[in-house]
C-alpha cells in the first residue's frame, strides 16, 4: 500500500510549534514548553549505546552471497576473518579484517517476503495496518534519546545511492505516534551534506530580518490555527537554530581529511555516507539511517555482488574509524534489508539461488554499542534454506536495538485520535547472547 | 433503560464526529452496520476473523458473512442480545484475545444493533446514478453544495465561518485553480473592482488560462506518481502533462482523456524488449504503474482501482481482502483484461499487449482468462476469468476485441458505479483539503461519506457534463462553501470535516517554484551550482529549473494530502540562503522607481507576496525595520526576504 509510507499526520506540530512564536525573539531555542518531562537519566546511564547507524539495504541483500555463503552449492569463494573459524564470501576481504567487532545474526527469520511489508516490519517492528502508522527505529530514537533544543537533527536519514541504478521506492521512516518533530532530516546526496547553510547578508542583518518573519508567523498562526502553518515555522526555526549553531559544520565532509575521505571510498555515494554518518553521530546526533537502494537482485546477485566493493570499504572503513576514535563502544553499527534471498529451491522463476524474495532465513549483522564481535548468532542448514539454530524474529531484532541502544522497548505512547501504543511488543526479548 | 442509556451514548458518537447521512437524519438513529458497526469490527476483529484470517471460519467482514456465523454457529441472533454468540464473547472479554477490548460505547452499538434486528447497512454509501442529462448552472449547484453543508453544520451545531474577504479569495482562487499567487498587478486590479459578480468572473477568467490545464495535469500527475512501485521517474513527464494540460484547456472531458490513458496502444513486450520504450503522451500512465522497469497488469491493475475506481482492491492481490469485502478472484478478474500476450497467445502477466488474443495452435478461448500468480493463497494457480470488479463477465470476442478498451468503455460508462465518486471527491479535496471521504484511494465501508449527498450531485453533474472539470470547478468555486474564510471561530476550530472553515493547505512544491517567480518577478530559481571542484563531475545536461526545485522540495515523498508540511530543514535552508531570495529579484528594483516612499513600498510588497493590505501591526513592525536601516535596496531586499520566508506565503489558506 504505497501511500501508507509517505505523508506525515502534522497535528501534534501545532501544538508544539506555536510556543516558539510566544518566546523571545532573539533566541533561536525551540520550544522549552514541548519538552517531554526530562528523562529518566538512571535508566538513560545503564545503557551502552549513544548513538546509532543504521545501514538499510533495500531490495533484499543476498545472504548467500556476503556473510552466510552456503555449503551446499557454494556460490561464491569464502574467506577467513579476523575471528577464526568465520569466514564470509571473498568479495569483502576489508570487512572480513573487522570481524571481531561484528556479531553475524544468521538466523534472521522475519516471514514476510513483500518488499513494503518487510520493509515496515524491518524498519518499525511491524506489518503494516491502516489502522495505525508506526514509527521506525530512528523515530524512536529520536524521541527517547533526543533532545528537542538539540542544535542538530536527531535523526537523520541519508540517501546512499543505488547498487545498481534502480530502487524499489524505500519505506521511509514515518514518526506516527511519536510525533512529527521525530521526523528524519534526510540527506539526499551525502557527497554534498546539508547546502544553503552561508546567509547572504552580515548575522546582525540576517537576524533582524528574520525577527520579521517570527512576527509575522505568530499573528498567522494565532489567525488560522493551520497545522500546516505550525510545521512550516517549526521547519523554518529549527534551520535558523542550525545556521547560528557552532556545530553547523557536522554535514560538511570538506572538513574531513582527503586521505579519510579515500579510505571510506569515492566511488559510489555509499562511502561519504558512511564517513557522513560518523561525523554526525560524533556531533550529536543519535540516530543516522543510510538506505543504500538497489539490491533486489533477482537473478542477477551472483554476478553483481563482487563488483560492489565499495560497500565492502565503506562499512570497514567506518567500523575501523569507530573504533580508531574510540566510539564503537558507544555506537551501534547494523546492517540489514528487508529480507534475504532465496536458497536453491529449484529451476523456476525466482526458485534458484539468490533470485527470488526470501524471509525464512536471511543475515543481518550488529557491531558496537555495547555488542560481542566476533561471533555468529544462529545457524542455517546447509543450503541455507531454513534456521536450524537461534532464529530471530523482527520483534527480537528491535527489542535487540532498544537493549543496545537503551531505549525502552515498554515506553506507552498516544496516537493522534488517543489510542494507547506501546513501542514493542511484551513478548519482545533481545538477543542475550549479544551482550 | 438500555434504550436510554444507548441513545445518550450514540448522541455522543456523533456530536464527536461521526456524521448521520442525510437520507437517514429524520430516522430513529439505530446504529447502522456500515456507519457504525463495521468500524469497530475493523479494529478490533478483522484481523483474525476477516479476509485473511478466518479464525473457527468466522468472517465478519460482511452482514451476510456475520449473519452467517462460523464453525460455532450464527454470530448473531437478530433482536436477541443475550443469544448472540458474538455478544457473549465480547460482553465477557473473552473476545478480543488482544487487549484491546471493546469500549463501552462500543459494546452499546453492538448491544443496540443487535437488539433492533441487525439490518443490513443503510444505503447511505450506494453509489451515485447519473439522475440528468444536462448540467445545471453553476450557481444552482453551488447554492445545492451550501444548503447541504450548512444543513450538516446546523446539525452538529457547529457555527460557518463567514466569507472569506476578496483578498483571502483572491489569492485562493488563484492558487486552486492556476497554481501560482496573483501578480502585484492582477491584485490590485481585482481589489480595486466593484462588479458584484467580480469572483464568479475571475473563476472563469482563470479557467480560461492555459496554466490551468498545466496546473490540474501536474495534479494528475503527482497523485499517479504516489502509486509508483520505482523510485525512478520517467523522463518525460513534461510532455505527458503538457499533452494533458492542452487537453484540459481543450475543454475535454476527464472521461475522455482516462479512457485514452488505458486503452493506449504500447508496444508488446516482445516488441520492444524491457525498457527501451520512452512513454509519450497518454502513454506515460500505464507506465507509472511499471514494476522494476516492466509493464505490468498487475501494477495497473491496482493502481487504476485505486486512482479511478477509488477501491483498495490491491490488498486482494496475494490474499482476500482482510477488511473489505473482495476475493482474490476479484483482483485476478480485473486483472485479466490487463494481461500482456504470451508466446501461446493467452493473457499472462508479462506486459501490457491490448491486441486480440492470437492463437497459434490448438483451441481458440472463448473467454478471456489469467492465471492467479500468488505465493501464499488458497486460490494458487487457479486460472478466472475477467471480470468486472463487483459485476459481470464482459460480453468479449478474445479473437476480436482488445481488453484494455474494453475495461475503459465499463468504466466511463454514465452508470459505473466507481469512476464518478471517486472524481469528484478528487476535485473536492483538491480545493477544500480534504474530501467526503477521507481516503481519495479507498472508499472502504468504515468510512462513509460525510455529505453522500453532495457527493451525489457532483457526480451527477460529472456525468451530465460528460466529466467537464471546468463546470465542476465552477460549481464548487462559487460556492460559499469555498469562499468562506480560512480564519476558524471558537465554536468550529475543531472541525476538520464538516467544511465550517477553508482548510489551510500547503502550496505544492510546482505551485511555490511559481508563486516565489510570481512575487520575486525573475524567470527563474536557478538551479544551485554544485559545490566546487573536487572531482565532482558537472552532470551532461542542467536539469530544468523548475523541475530541480519541486523535486528538492517534494524529497522522497510522494505528497497527497494537501493539508501536510512535509518539508523540513534542507527546504528551509535553500528559501533562506540561496542567493535569488536575498535580491529583491526585479519587484523591489520596479517598485522603488514606481514610488519609494517607504508606506508605499511595504503596501506594495505585501500585495505581492500575500495578496493583501499589511495590518497596522505589520505596518509598524516593518516601517520599525525600514527606519533603522541605513540603505534603501537591501533593506527593502530584506522585507521581501521574510515575506516569502513566511508561514503565510507557503500556505494556501
Amino acid at each position: 500500500m504505497p501511500q501508507s509510507n509517505e505523508t506525515l499526520s502534522r497535528r501534534d506540530w501545532l501544538r508544539f510549534a506555536a510556543a516558539p512564536a510566544l518566546l523571545p525573539l532573539s533566541s533561536w531555542i525551540l520550544p522549552r514548553l514541548a519538552l517531554a518531562a526530562p528523562r529518566n537519566d538512571s535508566q538513560r546511564s545503564l545503557a551502552k549505546g549513544k548513538g546509532c547507524i543504521m545501514i538499510f539495504m533495500k531490495g533484499g541483500l543476498s545472504q548467500h552471497h556476503t556473510f552466510n555463503v552456503p555449503e551446499r552449492d557454494q556460490p561464491v569463494p569464502t574467506i577467513e576473518t579476523s575471528v577464526p573459524g568465520i569466514r564470509i564470501a571473498e568479495s569483502f576481504p576489508s570487512f572480513a579484517k573487522q570481524m571481531h567487532h561484528v556479531a553475524l545474526l544468521r538466523g534472521m527469520s522475519t516471514g514476510n517476503s513483500n518488499h513494503e511489508a518487510a520493509d515496515h516490519l524491518m524498519h518499525t517492528g511491524y506489518l503494516p495496518n491502516p489502522s495505525v502508522r508506526r514509527p521506525s527505529t530512528g523515530n524512536v530514537a529520536s524521541e527517547q534519546l533526543g533532545r528537542l533544543d538539540a542544535d542538530l537533527p536527531n535523526f537523520v536519514y541519508i540517501v546512499g545511492g543505488s547498487v545498481d541504478g534502480l530502487g524499489v521506492r524505500p519505506h521511509r521512516p514515518h514518526p506516527g505516534y511519536v510525533g512529527a518533530r521525530h521526523a528524519p532530516v534526510t540527506v539526499e546526496d551525502p557527497g554534498r551534506g546539508l547546502e544553503f547553510m552561508q546567509p547572504g547578508v552580515g548575522m546582525a542583518e540576517f537576524d533582524a530580518s528574520a525577527n520579521l518573519i517570527n512576527q509575522l508567523n505568530r499573528r498567522y498562526l494565532d489567525t488560522y490555527q493551520s497545522p500546516g502553518a505550525g510545521s512550516q515555522h517549526a521547519a523554518t526555526q529549527k534551520a535558523l537554530q542550525l545556521l547560528h549553531s557552532n556545530k553547523a559544520g557536522a554535514f560538511d565532509l570538506g572538513k574531513e581529511s582527503p586521505a579519510t575521505i579515500e579510505a571510506y571510498g569515492t566511488a559510489h555515494s555509499f562511502g561519504k555516507a558512511c564517513l557522513l554518518a560518523r561525523r554526525l553521530v560524533e556531533f550529536g546526533v543519535p540516530f543516522v539511517e543510510i538506505m543504500v537502494n538497489g539490491w533486489d537482485d533477482h537473478g542477477g546477485a551472483q554476478k553483481k555482488i563482487p563488483g560492489r566493493t565499495y560497500i565492502d570499504q565503506g562499512m570497514a572503513s567506518l567500523l575501523a574509524d569507530l573504533h580508531d576514535r574510540g566510539m564503537l563502544e558507544s555506537t551501534l553499527v547494523m546492517c540489514l534489508s528487508e529480507f534475504g534471498r532465496t536458497p536453491n529451491l529449484g529451476t523456476g522463476y525466482n526458485q534458484s539461488l539468490g533470485s527470488g524474495h526470501y524471509a525464512k532465513a536471511w543475515t543481518a549483522w550488529m557491531a558496537g554499542g555495547g555488542i560481542k564481535g566476533g561471533q555468529v548468532i544462529g545457524k542455517t542448514d546447509d543450503g541455507g534454506a531454513e534456521v536450524i539454530e537461534r532464529p530471530i524474529s523482527a520483534q527480537e531484532f528491535h527489542a535487540t536495538v532498544c537493549q543496545s541502544l537503551g531505549l525502552d522497548p515498554r515506553k506507552q505512547y498516544e496516537t493522534p485520535d488517543g489510542r494507547p501504543m506501546q513501542y514493542l511488543e511484551n513478548s519482545a526479548k533481545p538477543i542475550a547472547e549479544l551482550f | 433503560m438500555l434504550r436510554l442509556q444507548l441513545s445518550a451514548c450514540v448522541l455522543v458518537l456523533f456530536s464527536s464526529g461521526h456524521v448521520l447521512s442525510q437520507e437517514t437524519s429524520g430516522s430513529e438513529r439505530v446504529p447502522d452496520f456500515g456507519r457504525d458497526l463495521l468500524p469497530i469490527l475493523t479494529n478490533k476483529c478483522l484481523q483474525c476473523h476477516g479476509g485473511v484470517h478466518r479464525k473457527n471460519e468466522l468472517d465478519l467482514r460482511t452482514h451476510a458473512s456475520l449473519l452467517k456465523g462460523g464453525k460455532t454457529g450464527p454470530a448473531v441472533k437478530p433482536g436477541d442480545v443475550k443469544a448472540s454468540l458474538i455478544w457473549e464473547k465480547v460482553s465477557t472479554d473473552k473476545m478480543p484475545k488482544t487487549d484491546l477490548k471493546l469500549t463501552a460505547e462500543e459494546r452499546a452499538i453492538l448491544q443496540g444493533w443487535i437488539a433492533a434486528g441487525a439490518r443490513p447497512p443503510a444505503s447511505a454509501d450506494t453509489p451515485p446514478h447519473h439522475e440528468q442529462s444536462v448540467p445545471r448552472k453553476p450557481a444552482e449547484v453551488a447554492a445545492a453544495i451550501d444548503r447541504g453543508i450548512e444543513e450538516q453544520l446546523k446539525r452538529a451545531m457547529i457555527p460557518p465561518s463567514p466569507i472569506a474577504a476578496d483578498s483571502e479569495f483572491l489569492r485562493r482562487v488563484y492558487l486552486d485553480i492556476i497554481g501560482r499567487i496573483p501578480r502585484l498587478d492582477e491584485a490590485r486590479q481585482f481589489l480595486e473592482s466593484k462588479e458584484p459578480d467580480k469572483r464568479s468572473r475571475l473563476i472563469d477568467d482563470l479557467l480560461s488560462r492555459p496554466d490551468y490545464g498545466r496546473h490540474f495535469a501536474e495534479i494528475w500527475i503527482n497523485i499517479f506518481n504516489v502509486f509508483r512501485v520505482n523510485d525512478k521517474r520517467e523522463p518525460n513527464a513534461a510532455g505527458f502533462r503538457d499533452w494533458m494540460g492542452n487537453k484540459l484547456n481543450d475543454g475535454v472531458g476527464w472521461g475522455e482523456i482516462v479512457h485514452e490513458m488505458l486503452a493506449v496502444n504500447v508496444p508488446s513486450f516482445k516488441e520492444k524488449g524491457n525498457n527501451k520504450v520512452i512513454p509519450v503522451e497518454a502513454q506515460y500512465f500505464v507506465y507509472t504503474a511499471q514494476n522494476m522497469g516492466q509493464l505490468d497488469p498487475v501494477t495497473t491493475t491496482s493502481v487504476t482501482a485505486q486512482v479511478f475506481m477509488g477501491i483498495g482492491l490491491h490488498c486482494a492481490e496475494c490474499h482476500d481482502h482482510p477488511f473489505q469485502d473482495f476475493e482474490q478472484t476479484d483482483y485476478w478478474g480485473m486483472a485479466a483484461f490487463f494481461g500482456g500476450l504470451g508466446g501461446n497467445g493467452v493473457p499472462n502477466t508479462t506486459g501490457l499487449s491490448d491486441e486480440p488474443i492470437v492463437i497459434k495452435s490448438g483451441k481458440p478461448p472463448t473467454m478471456v482468462t489469467l492465471n492467479i500468480y500468488s505465493e501464499e493463497a488458497r486460490h494458487r494457480n487457479t486460472r478466472v476469468q475477467a471480470r468486472f470488479p463487483g459485476g459481470p463477465p464482459p460480453t468479449l470476442d478474445p479473437l476480436k476485441d482488445r481488453r484494455r478498451a474494453a475495461f475503459a468503455d465499463w468504466l466511463l460508462a454514465p452508470e459505473n458505479p466507481y469512476f464518478a465518486r471517486t472524481y469528484v471527491n478528487r476535485i473536492w479535496g483538491q480545493f477544500f483539503g480534504h474530501g467526503f471521504v477521507a481516503d481519495f484511494a479507498d472508499f472502504n465501508k468504515t468510512s462513509p461519506p460525510t455529505h453522500p449527498g453532495i457527493l451525489r450531485l457532483l457526480a451527477s453533474e460529472a456525468i451530465a457534463s460528460k466529466f467537464d472539470q471546468r463546470h465542476l470547478i465552477r460549481c464548487i468555486c462559487n460556492s460559499q462553501t469555498y469562499q468562506r474564510t480560512g480564519k476558524p471561530l471558537p465554536g468550529n476550530k475543531n472541525d476538520g470535516k464538516l467544511f465550517s472553515h477553508m482548510t489551510g493547505k500547503v502550496l505544492s512544491p510546482e505551485a511555490l517554484y511559481d508563486s516565489l517567480c510570481t512575487v520575486l518577478e525573475v524567470p527563474e530559481i536557478p538551479v544551485p551550482k554544485p559545490e566546487t571542484g573536487k572531482g565532482k563531475k558537472a552532470p551532461p545536461t542542467q536539469p530544468d529549473p523548475r523541475e530541480q526545485f519541486a523535486k528538492f522540495f517534494r524529497g522522497m515523498s510522494a505528497v497527497q494530502d494537501p493539508t501536510e508540511f512535509v518539508t523540513g530543514v534542507p527546504q528551509s535552508l535553500r528559501v533562506l540562503n540561496q542567493p535569488v531570495f536575498n535580491k529583491g529579484g526585479a519587484l523591489v528594483e520596479r517598485l522603488m522607481k514606481l514610488d519609494a516612499r517607504p508606506e508605499a513600498m511595504i503596501e506594495n510588497l505585501f500585495i505581492a507576496a500575500y495578496a493583501r493590505l499589511p495590518l497596522a501591526e505589520e505596518r509598524a513592525d516593518f516601517v520599525a525595520f525600514a527606519r533603522s536601516h541605513p540603505e534603501p535596496r537591501e533593506m527593502y531586499n530584506r522585507l521581501l526576504w521574510a515575506l516569502v520566508n513566511s508561514s503565510e506565503f507557503s500556505l494556501n489558506h
